[in-house]
C-alpha cells in the first residue's frame, strides 16, 4: 500500500492576539504558550491518504516536547558541556573542599582552623552547605564530579533563565539570544566552581518566582524555603532580598502614581500578600548557623581591608573590560527601553539601579545585574518586535522533539568528563583537570618531601595545597584572605611585591620553604635564585620550591 | 455592609500580628547570635564597638619569684656596688620615659633612696602615670604619652625619646614594679583613669603579629593568669598558647635586645603555667623545647671571659666567626641572659661555671663604668642590677635599702 507522505496539514501558527488571525486553530495560554490544537489531541488523526497511522505521533501527549524545548535543551546542553570540560582552575573549589572536609569531621569551627597564622581569627562561613556538598562531590566522583558540578550549575542557570524568558515572551530565539548574552557576560564567573554559582541559581529562581508571586498560591512557602536554603549556600541571599524589596516598593509607587492617592496603597490586597512573603523570606534567611549575625557579616564583608588588594572586590571602572561591557549593556538597554511600547515598571527600575550600583561598588557583584538587565531588555525587545509585526511562532509538541531532547542530553552528558566518569569510570588526569592552574607535580614533590614548619605560598595555591599537599602542611595564606590578620596579609604582599625587607619577613616567620608560582611571581623566583641564603630544590613549568640553606631552627 | 469592614479589620489585625511576630523573631535571632551561649558567637558585635575583655582576677600583679640565692654568683658587696651604679639618677628635664620604665621595673614602686638626687619609686611612677609630671619635664610642645581612648588609655610609643620605646613596655614595667590596678592615671585635660584602663586598651590593641610582643605577653600573664584568653578589637581570640608560639617564631636575632626579652617572657609564661595552667600541654611543650634550644645555644656561644655576644643565637658559629660587638651589646646579652636564668629551673641552665663566669664578667664591667657611661646606656645596665638581685633572691630596692641602712648604721 503506498504511503501518503502528506500527514499533518500545514497551518499558519500565529498567536490569537495578533491582528488578522481570526479563525486559526491556535490555543494561546495566558503566558503566551502556543499549542497547536490538533496536535495537542493525539486522537485527532488526519483522514488523508492511506494508513497514515503508521506515521502519526504515538508518543503520549505528556511526553511530547516542542521544538522550542529542543532548542533550549541544545543551548543548556552546550552550556553544560562547555563548562564541564573546563579545568578546575580557580582556588575557590579547593577552598570549599578543604573547609567542607573540616566541617564534616568537626562541625563548623568558631575560629579559623586551617591557617596557622590566622589562629584565633573569627571564622565565619556563609557557604558551609556548599562546602559540604562540594566535599561530597569530590569524595564520590573526584575531579570529574567537580567539573560536572560547574557544568550543571552553568546549565541550570541557562535553563532557568532561557526557558522562563521563552515562556514569558513566547520568543524562543530571543530568549536563547539573551541566554547566550548572559553566558558571554558572566561566563568568567560561571567557570569558577564556587558558592556564587548556587547563589545565581537561587537568584534567578527567586526573580522568576517573584514575578508570579501574586498568582502563585504556593509562593508563600516556595520563596521562603528558597531563601532558607540560599542563606546556607552563599552570602548572596542579601542581594536576593533586593528583588522583593525593589518590586514591592515599585508596586507601591506605581499604584500611588496611578491613583494619585497614597491611601490606595493600603487598599492593595496583593501588596499585603507580597509584604508577608517578603517578610517570610527575610525571616527564612535567619535559619543558618549564625542566625542574625550572618546579615552583619555579609553587609560588612566587603569592608575588610585585606580585600582591597583583590581585583574582584575593587570598584568598577570604565578602564576595565568589565566596566566597558557594563557601559555597553546599559546603553543598549536604555536604547531599547526608549523605543519600546512597554512601560518600565518602577520596581524594575529600582531593581536595575540597585543592582547596577552594587556592581559599580565592586566588580564581583556585576553578576547580579546582568540577568535582570537582560531579562528587562528581552521583555522590551519582544514588545518592539510585536509592535513591528514580528509574529511569535507557535511551537507544536511532537514525540520527535522529545527524542531529539533525550539525544542532546545524552550526547552532552556522555561526552563530558562527568559522563565519562559515570559511564566508563574514567577520571581526567590531574594535569588535565587542573590545566595551567594548580601545581600538580610540585605538590607531589612536597608530598614526597614534606616541609617542616611554616611555609610561604601564593594565595592562589593555598587551598590546593591544603587538599592535595602533605598532611598538616602549614600554609601561609589561601583564598580566604579576609581571615588573615592585617599584619600577616601586609607581610604577604610585601614578600610577593619584593617590598622593602621582604627577605627579613621570611626570617621573622621562620619560613624555611618557599613555594612560588610562575604565572604571577616569576620576578620573585628570579630574585630568590640570586639569594645566597636559599637554594632551588624543585622547578617545573608552573612553579618553584626553595628551601633555606641554613634552616631556622627553634 | 458589615462584611467588608470585618474583612478589613481582620486584614489589619493579621498584618499587625505578622509584623509583631517578625520583629520578635528578628530581635530574638540577633540577640541569640551575639549572646554568650551561642555556639558560634563573636565577641564583638555591631552594637558594642569593642569586645569585652576579661577583668583581671587581682588588683596587684603577680610576681615571679627567683629560684636561687647564690652568693657565689654575686656577693652582697658586689651586688651593692652594681646597684649603686644603676640607681635612677636622671636629669629632670627631657626625662626619657624609657629610662624611667627600666629603672622602675628593676627598683619597683617601693624604692626609696637616701640620695635626694635619685628618683624614688613613687616619683618614677608619678612621672609615668601623671601627665602633669610629664609636661613639667618635656613642656607643652611635646605630644602627651598618655592617650585617652573610648575603650581605655593608650600609651604613645615609638622611636622618639619622649615616647615609650616599645609597645606595652610602659605597662609591663609598671606591672613588674608592682603597681595596683586601681592606681590612678592622670590624662591631659585633668581626666583621671587607672592602670586597669591601660591594661584594657592594651589587650584590645594587641596584635599577635606585631613586631614586639615580649612586654605585652609579660604584662598580660602577670595580670590575667589563670584567665587564659580574650578577644582583641580585631575580633581575634588571643590566648597564651598563641603568645608562646609567637615568642618562639622567627629567628632570635629579631627579638628585642638580641632576642633575650623573648626568652625572659617565655620563661615567665612557663613559671605562670606551673601555678596557673595558662598554657595547653602542647603550648607548654613548644615553649619548653624552645628554652632548651636557647640553653644549648648559650652553652656553646659564651666567650672565654664570660660574656655572651650579640649573635649568641648563632650558637657555636658565634665563637667560630665572632662579630665586633660594642661593649653595651655584650652587656645586653649577658645581663639579660642572667636575668631569665635567675627564674629558670636548673634543667634550663647552662653549666654552672658558665653562669659564674658571666656574672663575674658583668659585675666587673658594670662596676668599671663611670656614671656618665652608665647614664648613656642605663636601660641595659638596669637589667644587670635586676638580674644580680634576682640571683640573691631579692629585689634591688629591698637589698639596697637594707644595704644603705647598714652602711649608715656602720658609719655612725
Amino acid at each position: 500500500m503506498p504511503v501518503d507522505l502528506k500527514t499533518t496539514p500545514q497551518k499558519s501558527l500565529v498567536p490569537a492576539d495578533e491582528p488578522g488571525t481570526a479563525g486559526s486553530q491556535i490555543v494561546t495560554s495566558t503566558q503566551g504558550e502556543f499549542v497547536a490544537q490538533d496536535e495537542a489531541s493525539s486522537d485527532a488523526h488526519p483522514s488523508v491518504g492511506a494508513d497514515v497511522s503508521m506515521l502519526t505521533d504515538k508518543t503520549p501527549p505528556w511526553l511530547r516536547a516542542s521544538r522550542r524545548m529542543a532548542i533550549i535543551t541544545l543551548l543548556v546542553g552546550v552550556a553544560f558541556w562547555f563548562y564541564s570540560i573546563k579545568p578546575v582552575w580557580h582556588a575557590d573549589p579547593w577552598s570549599h573542599i578543604a573547609y567542607g572536609k573540616l566541617i564534616v569531621s568537626e562541625g563548623i569551627p568558631a575560629t579559623e582552623p586551617l591557617l596557622p597564622l590566622a589562629r584565633g581569627m573569627t571564622y565565619w562561613n556563609s557557604s558551609w552547605l556548599f562546602d559540604v556538598l562540594m566535599m561530597n562531590v569530590d569524595r564520590t566522583l573526584g575531579g570529574a564530579g567537580l567539573q560536572g558540578a560547574t557544568g550543571i550549575f552553568a546549565g541550570l542557570i541557562v535553563a532557568i533563565f532561557v526557558s522562563s524568558l521563552a515562556y514569558t515572551t513566547g520568543r524562543t530565539l530571543l530568549a536563547c539570544g539573551m541566554g547566550m548574552s548572559l553566558l558571554f557576560l558572566i561566563g568568567h564567573d560561571l567557570s569558577i566552581l564556587r558558592s556564587q554559582l548556587a547563589g545565581i541559581v537561587c537568584f534567578l529562581t527567586a526573580w522568576i518566582l517573584w514575578q508570579g508571586a501574586i498568582r502563585n498560591t504556593h509562593a508563600w512557602w516556595q520563596l521562603p524555603l528558597l531563601f532558607a536554603v540560599w542563606a546556607n549556600l552563599d552570602s548572596s541571599f542579601m542581594v536576593g532580598l533586593i528583588v522583593p524589596l525593589a518590586m514591592m516598593s515599585g508596586r507601591m509607587v506605581d499604584r500611588w502614581v496611578r491613583t494619585g492617592q497614597w491611601k490606595s496603597i493600603l487598599r492593595d490586597e496583593h501588596l499585603g500578600k507580597l509584604l508577608l512573603v517578603t517578610q517570610l523570606c527575610i525571616l527564612a534567611t535567619l535559619l543558618n548557623p549564625y542566625q542574625g549575625r550572618m546579615w552583619w557579616e555579609v553587609l560588612t564583608f566587603s569592608q575588610n581591608p585585606n580585600l582591597s588588594a583583590m581585583v574582584d572586590w575593587s570598584p568598577l571602572t570604565l578602564r576595565s573590560t568589565e566596566g566597558q561591557f557594563f557601559a555597553a549593556t546599559l546603553l543598549i538597554l536604555l536604547g531599547v527601553i526608549r523605543s519600546s511600547p512597554r512601560r518600565l515598571g518602577t520596581g524594575e527600575m529600582v531593581l536595575l539601579v540597585s543592582l547596577a550600583a552594587l556592581g559599580c561598588w565592586n566588580t564581583r557583584q556585576l553578576v547580579w545585574f546582568y540577568p535582570v538587565a537582560l531579562w528587562i531588555l528581552a521583555m522590551h525587545a519582544s514588545a518592539i518586535l510585536s509592535k513591528n509585526g514580528w509574529a511569535r511562532h507557535a511551537s507544536p509538541r511532537a514525540g520527535k522533539w522529545s527524542v531529539v531532547m533525550v539525544g542532546l542530553v545524552w550526547i552532552c552528558f556522555g561526552f563530558s568528563p562527568l559522563g565519562m566518569r559515570v559511564l566508563h569510570g574514567k577520571q581526567p588526569t590531574a594535569s588535565r583537570l587542573n590545566v595551567a592552574f594548580a601545581p600538580v607535580e610540585l605538590t607531589q614533590y612536597l608530598v614526597k618531601k614534606p616541609p617542616e614548619g611554616q611555609i610561604f605560598n601564593p594565595v592562589e595555591w593555598g587551598d590546593f595545597l591544603l587538599v592535595h599537599g602533605p598532611e598538616n602542611l602549614k600554609i601561609f595564606a589561601n583564598s580566604q584572605v579576609q581571615r588573615l590578620p592585617r599584619e600577616v596579609w601586609r607581610d604577604y604582599l610585601t614578600i610577593v611585591d619584593l617590598g622593602s625587607g621582604w627577605s627579613e619577613i621570611l626570617d621573622r616567620y621562620s619560613i624555611n620553604t618557599v613555594v612560588l608560582d610562575k604565572q604571577f611571581r616569576e620576578g620573585v623566583i628570579r630574585r630568590m635564585k640570586e639569594e645566597t641564603a636559599w637554594k632551588l630544590v624543585y622547578e617545573d613549568g608552573r612553579g618553584a620550591v626553595f628551601t633555606r640553606k641554613l634552616p631556622i631552627t627553634r | 455592609m458589615s462584611r467588608p469592614s470585618t474583612v478589613k479589620s481582620r486584614f489589619w489585625r493579621s498584618l499587625i500580628l505578622t509584623q509583631l511576630a517578625s520583629a520578635i523573631l528578628l530581635l530574638t535571632s540577633l540577640a541569640w547570635a551575639y549572646s554568650p551561649v551561642a555556639p558560634l558567637r563573636q565577641a564583638s558585635n555591631p552594637v558594642l564597638t569593642a569586645p569585652e575583655v576579661p577583668v583581671p582576677p587581682r588588683t596587684e600583679p603577680l610576681f615571679i619569684a627567683p629560684l636561687y640565692n647564690d652568693p657565689e654568683v654575686v656577693s652582697d658587696e658586689e651586688l651593692a656596688l652594681v646597684l649603686k651604679k644603676v640607681q635612677p639618677r636622671f636629669p629632670q628635664k627631657a626625662l626619657k620615659p624609657n629610662y624611667v620604665e627600666h629603672a622602675l621595673r628593676a627598683w619597683t614602686i617601693h624604692a626609696k633612696f637616701k640620695d635626694p638626687e635619685v628618683m624614688s619609686g613613687e616619683q618614677m611612677k608619678e612621672f609615668l602615670t601623671n601627665h602633669g609630671q610629664f609636661l613639667a619635664s618635656w613642656g607643652e610642645k611635646i605630644e602627651p604619652i598618655l592617650e585617652d581612648r573610648q575603650t581605655g588609655v593608650a600609651i604613645r610609643w615609638g622611636k622618639e625619646q619622649c615616647a615609650s620605646v616599645h609597645h606595652d613596655h610602659w605597662l609591663a614595667s609598671l606591672t613588674e614594679a608592682g603597681v595596683s590596678l586601681h592606681e590612678p592615671v592622670f590624662l591631659p585635660g585633668g581626666k583621671q583613669r587607672n592602670i586597669g584602663d591601660v591594661l584594657r586598651q592594651s589587650m584590645l590593641d594587641f596584635r599577635v603579629d606585631e613586631i614586639e610582643v615580649e612586654w605585652s605577653a609579660m604584662a598580660f600573664g602577670l595580670w590575667l593568669a589563670p584567665q587564659r584568653e580574650w578577644v582583641n578589637n580585631q575580633g581575634r581570640q588571643i590566648n597564651f598558647d598563641l603568645l608562646a608560639e609567637r615568642l618562639v617564631r622567627g629567628h632570635q636575632r629579631f627579638g628585642v635586645c638580641t632576642g633575650t626579652h623573648r626568652v625572659y617572657s617565655l620563661m615567665l609564661l612557663i613559671r605562670l603555667d606551673d601555678e596557673y595552667h595558662i598554657l595547653s600541654p602542647a603550648g607548654r611543650e613548644v615553649a619548653w623545647k624552645h628554652l632548651e634550644f636557647i640553653r644549648d645555644q648559650i652553652t656553646v656561644s659564651q666567650f672565654e671571659d664570660g660574656h655572651w655576644p650579640s649573635n649568641w643565637s648563632d650558637g657555636a658559629l658565634a665563637l667560630k666567626d665572632p662579630v665586633e660587638d660594642e661593649l653595651y651589646k655584650k652587656v645586653i646579652a649577658t645581663g639579660h641572659h642572667l636575668e631569665w636564668l635567675a627564674i629558670a629551673p636548673k634543667e634550663l641552665h647552662p653549666p654552672r661555671e658558665q653562669i659564674l663566669k658571666a656574672a663575674d664578667w658583668v659585675i666587673s664591667t658594670t662596676t668599671a663604668q663611670t656614671p656618665e657611661q652608665i647614664l648613656g646606656t642605663y636601660t641595659f645596665f638596669s637589667h644587670v642590677g635586676n638580674a644580680l638581685a634576682l640571683w640573691r633572691n631579692t629585689r634591688p630596692n629591698i637589698f639596697f635599702e637594707a644595704w644603705e641602712a647598714r652602711e649608715s648604721a656602720g658609719g655612725k
